[in-house]
């Protein structure tokens, strides 16, 4: 079990972030256009993490 | 002295078999308060009991020990059952425990308030120390028996929730002496040597309140509230509260609820994260469609249908206008006329010709003018005589300027 945390949580942010940014109001289409294209790669992101998780069961042995 | 000296271990031997044959001593039991309580590397327990004025050496052998479920702790007053037997080695006895009991239920209570209000004045359990849990744990460590129930459901509970999250089991014992210290230290190890754990699980399935007991005990309340990574509780039923529940950051009323708390439902984190992807293609058109809007407002086409609509606009109010104008000149036109009218009819009486109809007559000279008195006319004079109907030419024939008038002469005076 290594640490890599790019976790499902930062890409999930990611793309709630890029998703308030498209919405507020007064945003320039070419930013707008640039939060679309970055949502979407936070949400590559969390499909990936989603689908080719592998869940390890492991039990931690005890030399006392 | 008749007998032969005996050896050392003769004496020891003796004796020992003398105690074991005795028929109390080899079924024994105290009641006594532990003290100078060790437990063995060998995994062998050895402590004392003691009364106010009395000390007896005792021995929990190992192969006994997994079957205490007696919490053991220093000045706890339990009753030890077993057998007095001598160690030859050291010429000493000892009661070889084969069974422990708390002694009196209520004591075990009236430890867990005492410990309760000291850890509570201590501030472990202030709600300002709760770390939050990770919404989206990574590994979730669980600290509990390997082969109890509790372990089986939380593992199924994940399984079935969550086919992303790591789990790392920690074997430890949850019930008897060691119990609590090996809780306490698992939680230790976890935060010392697992940093990429992100919330750990510590409990067991019901028992009786000496079973729980372990979660009841210092230790473990203090490394809950140690480690850095958050803890639940999850001890027995519903009904169990422990001070492990106080002091852990959220406490599960079952290990089922607990592994529930402890990890999202990955699908509804796929729904969740198609639901932003949707939204977000959507907010983008809606941006795209406003931009388009307000370029369709500025157009040249949209700018002449708006003067057109304009016009139309204009036109209809001047329309109107227009009617309303003539209206009111009708009205006026009208009432115009209906005082012509009136004024007619006035005239029309105060009219001479009405007068002529009665049966007067107007003389008018040659130059036209009335003539109102005699002394405007001349003898053979021409005079036209206009009647109600129809007029004639005369000549005057005589002109009487003082005669009376008709009038005065054939009407009755009044003054007379």
């Amino acid at each position: 079990m290594g640490k890599k945390k790019s976790s499902f949580e930062e890409s999930l942010k990611k793309l709630e972030q890029a998703g308030e940014k498209l919405r507020s109001t007064d945003v320039p289409l070419e930013e707008a256009i640039e939060s679309y294209r970055k949502g979407l790669e936070a949400y590559q992101e969390c499909r990936e993490i989603l689908d080719n998780a592998v869940q390890e069961i492991e039990t931690l042995t005890k030399e006392k | 002295m008749g007998r032969a000296p005996v050896k050392v271990g003769q004496l020891n031997q003796y004796i020992g078999r003398i105690l074991k044959t005795d028929p109390i001593l080899s079924d024994v039991s105290v009641v006594g308060e532990i003290s100078n309580l060790k437990f063995h590397n060998s995994g062998h327990v050895y402590f004392s009991l003691k009364d106010q004025n009395s000390r007896v050496n005792c021995f929990l052998p190992s192969r006994v020990f997994p079957q205490i479920k007696c919490p053991m702790e220093e000045g706890m007053e339990v009753v030890a059952s077993g057998y007095v037997s001598v160690y030859e080695r050291g010429g000493y006895y000892s009661l070889n425990v084969m069974d422990l009991e708390v002694y009196g239920i209520g004591q075990l209570a009236v430890q867990y308030e005492e410990l309760k209000k000291k850890l509570a004045a201590e501030g472990l359990f202030d709600a300002d120390k709760k770390k939050e849990l990770p919404p989206y744990p990574e590994v979730v460590a669980v600290v509990t028996s390997p082969t109890g129930a509790a372990v089986q459901d939380i593992l199924k509970i994940i399984k079935g929730r969550n086919h992303m999250v790591n789990v790392l089991i920690c074997p430890v014992l949850v019930q008897g002496p060691a119990a609590a210290q090996d809780i306490a230290s698992a939680i230790d190890e976890l935060n010392r040597d697992h940093p990429e754990v992100d919330v750990i699980i510590t409990g067991r399935g019901g028992g009786s309140m000496e079973e729980l007991w372990a979660f009841n005990e210092e230790a473990v309340a203090r490394s809950i509230y140690r480690s850095k990574i958050p803890v639940i509780s999850a001890v027995g039923h519903e009904t169990d509260v422990t001070i492990a529940d106080f002091v852990s950051d959220v406490r599960a009323e079952t290990p089922t609820a607990a592994a529930q708390m402890a990890v999202p439902d990955t699908e509804q984190l796929d729904e969740l994260v198609e639901y932003y992807r949707q939204k977000l293609t959507e907010d983008l058109l809606l941006q795209v469609e406003s931009r388009r809007q307000k370029l369709e407002a500025a157009s040249p086409k949209a700018f002449a249908s708006g003067i057109q609509t304009r016009i139309a606009y204009e036109q209809m109010n001047l329309d109107q206008r227009m009617e309303e104008m003539t209206a009111s000149l009708q009205g006026r036109v009208s009432t115009a006329s209906q005082r012509v009218d009136l004024l007619g009819e006035i005239l029309e009486t105060a009219s001479p010709f009405g007068i002529l109809s009665r049966g007067y007559s107007i003389v008018t000279g040659e130059d036209g003018s009335i003539v109102r008195r005699a002394e405007e006319m001349s003898k053979g004079d021409k005079v036209r005589i206009t009647t109600g109907q129809g007029s004639a030419q005369a000549e005057v024939l005589e002109v009487n300027k003082e005669d009376e008038s008709w009038a005065r002469k054939n009407l009755p005076s009044k003054n007379r």
